[in-house]
């Protein structure tokens, strides 16, 4: 389970979504932090830890997956939850991407709120 | 004083015929040799004449062909023997071949005599054959082709029909062969055939076409076709030559190919409704679930049923968009449209959008109301959303600029922007439903192709040019009024 009062980073460039995330996140006390693009994201990953991320799988400036392996070069710790509703559960990229441990986590949107509270348990 | 005269003429007209005259008596004495005989045996008159046949003729001939019972033949019966042939091999000589006949000279009081006749056709036969050969050869290689070789005669009788044609309709040569070829062709087509057919008779170019044959089972075959004028030695038009190509398997490739191509278009369109309509969803879901929670404050109980009532919305006008997209409008209240009216109108919509992202609108018409054929509202739909991807395409301000001009039948406008240009591989997929989503990175992707859509529907085209060095250019085409 993830410390409470950890940092939290959620990449999305849905402003509604990230609203929603964020309800979801701070109401058990976490600190999230919004970013909606690739470039942004890396800026935070490398000024700040976080030892979760959220993700979205079509960012305006790159797609959620190339970004994902960028971070985990550079941070191999980090938990990367891919957070979208352009893939389903059993979809060849995410079985991919899970086993080559690119990301460690999906949820397919819509969702139980539930499911990205147990996503801090890992 | 005649008879030395005959006798003059007589030997004059034997030297100069090209063939070997010899003329024995019974005994088979030489009795006469013509110069051409003498110069090929290279002999003289008197070391021959007189001299016994087998004597002057080579011994293997003589064994050979019988010569001499033949000529004591003639002889006795007075018969005259016409065309034989006599091939002569010596060592060391090349093969000759000659044809030679037997004259019997009765005169009353006289020996009978024999004239042969011998003529060399080592020449002709070797010519002959090489041209059967070159014909054998050329006959091949039109049965060999895997095109079907036709020619067809200036009445439209077919001449040859080579094994390509047989195997692909399944008729052989003789049961075509003198009949139309225009019979050979399926009926829609026929009065192409024979136009074309007529056309080519007077000019001298080759033609193209796509003809369907025919097959003995009544179905029929698309040929692609490249027909050439046929000449004779001096220039005129005999015939033609047709060379035909079985389509079926490239229009089974390109069927294949489109059926791909649609699967693959599915495949981004399903990617993106899922992307698309499952972010409203997750959201209205997610705000839904909150709204169960109990003792809410009042205010974010409205701010989430706030958020599902737009996530509906946005879900249901991506629906819409789709629906439009795929079954546009048949709305027949088309009418004459003041096209620069229906431009400024739009572009007052975007104006506090423009002024925001410091965007310098430079609109470049020329002066004139120009009038085309269409709907109002659907136009302005078409310009909204190549005003809203410009706008998006300039993030740190620029300039979007509008032309309108035209020609003889066409108007064009011009919408260009100096904004960040679209990767060169996406080009052509632009107006693809969902291609854009992830460059803009706004909207539904659908923009687009619904301004295609809307503009086929116009009876134009849309098409775009576009560098990260100099920005985007869309141009649409209308038909003038």
């Amino acid at each position: 389970m993830l410390p409470e009062n950890a940092a939290i980073l959620l990449i999305d460039d849905e402003a509604d979504m990230c609203w929603a995330v964020k309800r979801i996140l701070t109401g058990k006390g976490y600190q999230v932090t919004m970013v909606d693009t690739g470039i942004q994201a890396m800026e935070q990953v490398q000024c700040k830890h976080y030892p979760l991320i959220f993700l979205d799988a079509k960012l305006p400036d790159v797609e959620g997956l190339q970004l994902a392996e960028r971070i985990k070069q550079i941070f191999p710790d980090t938990h990367i939850i891919f957070l979208t509703g352009y893939y389903y559960r059993d979809d060849p990229v995410i079985t991919t991407a899970l086993s080559k441990g690119i990301i460690d986590g999906f949820i397919a949107k819509p969702f139980r709120n539930e499911d990205v509270l147990n996503a801090l348990i890992y | 004083m005649d008879n030395d005269y005959n006798s003059l003429f007589y030997h004059a007209l034997l030297d100069a015929i090209q063939a070997s005259v010899l003329v024995v008596d019974d005994k088979l004495r030489i009795q006469s040799a013509n110069r051409n005989f003498l110069e090929k045996g290279r002999r003289s008159a008197s070391n021959t004449l007189g001299r016994p046949l087998a004597e002057v003729i080579p011994r293997v001939i003589l064994e050979n062909t019988d010569i001499e019972g033949r000529i004591q033949d003639v002889a006795k019966s007075g018969i005259p023997l016409h065309g034989q042939r006599m091939t002569y091999r010596a060592p060391g000589i090349p093969m000759r071949i000659y044809y030679y006949s037997l004259q019997p000279i009765n005169v009353a009081g006289h020996r009978p005599q024999i004239m042969i006749l011998l003529e060399d056709i080592t020449e002709q036969v070797r010519l002959s054959e090489e041209v059967r050969r070159v014909e054998r050869h050329l006959a091949s290689v039109v049965n060999s082709a895997s095109d079907m070789v036709l020619s067809i005669d200036i009445e439209g009788r077919i001449l040859t029909w080579n094994l390509a044609a047989e195997q692909l309709t399944g008729f052989n040569f003789f049961s075509v062969k003198n009949t139309q070829f225009l019979e050979r062709c399926a009926e829609t087509h026929q009065s192409d055939v024979r136009k074309m057919l007529a056309e080519m008779l007077t000019e001298d170019s080759s033609r193209t076409a796509e003809w369907p044959l025919i097959k003995t089972n009544g179905s029929s075959i698309l040929v692609s076709w490249v027909l050439s004028p046929m000449k004779d030695d001096h220039g005129k038009t005999i015939g033609v030559v047709a060379v035909g190509r079985d389509l079926t398997e490239q229009k089974k490739m390109e069927l294949q190919l489109r059926q791909s191509q649609k699967l693959a278009a599915l495949g981004v369109m399903a990617g993106g409704i899922a992307h698309e309509i499952r972010n409203p969803l997750a959201v209205c879901s997610s705000a839904a679930q909150f709204l169960l929670e109990d003792n809410l404050e009042e205010t974010f109980r409205k701010e989430c049923a706030h958020k599902i009532c737009v996530g509906i919305q946005r879900t249901s006008a991506i629906i819409e968009n789709l629906l439009r997209f795929a079954r546009p409008s048949t709305k027949t209240d088309m009418a004459e449209v003041a096209l620069v009216e229906v431009i400024h109108q739009t572009l007052t919509l975007i104006e506090n959008e423009s002024r925001l992202k410091k965007i310098a609108v430079n609109k470049q018409f020329d002066g004139k109301e120009i009038m085309v054929r269409g709907e109002p509202t659907l136009l302005q739909q078409v310009f909204m959303n190549l005003f809203l991807n410009a706008i998006n395409a300039m993030p740190n301000g620029g300039e979007l600029t509008i032309r309108v001009f035209q020609s003889d039948t066409e108007v064009f406008i011009e919408v260009s922007d100096n904004g960040i240009g679209i990767p060169s591989n996406m080009l052509e997929r632009v107006f693809d439903p969902f291609h854009t989503t992830s460059v803009v990175g706004e909207g539904t992707g659908l923009g687009l192709s619904i301004c295609y859509s809307i503009v086929r529907q116009h009876l134009g085209s849309i098409d775009v040019d576009s560098s990260p060095d100099w920005g985007s250019r869309f141009t649409i085409r209308l038909p003038k009024l």
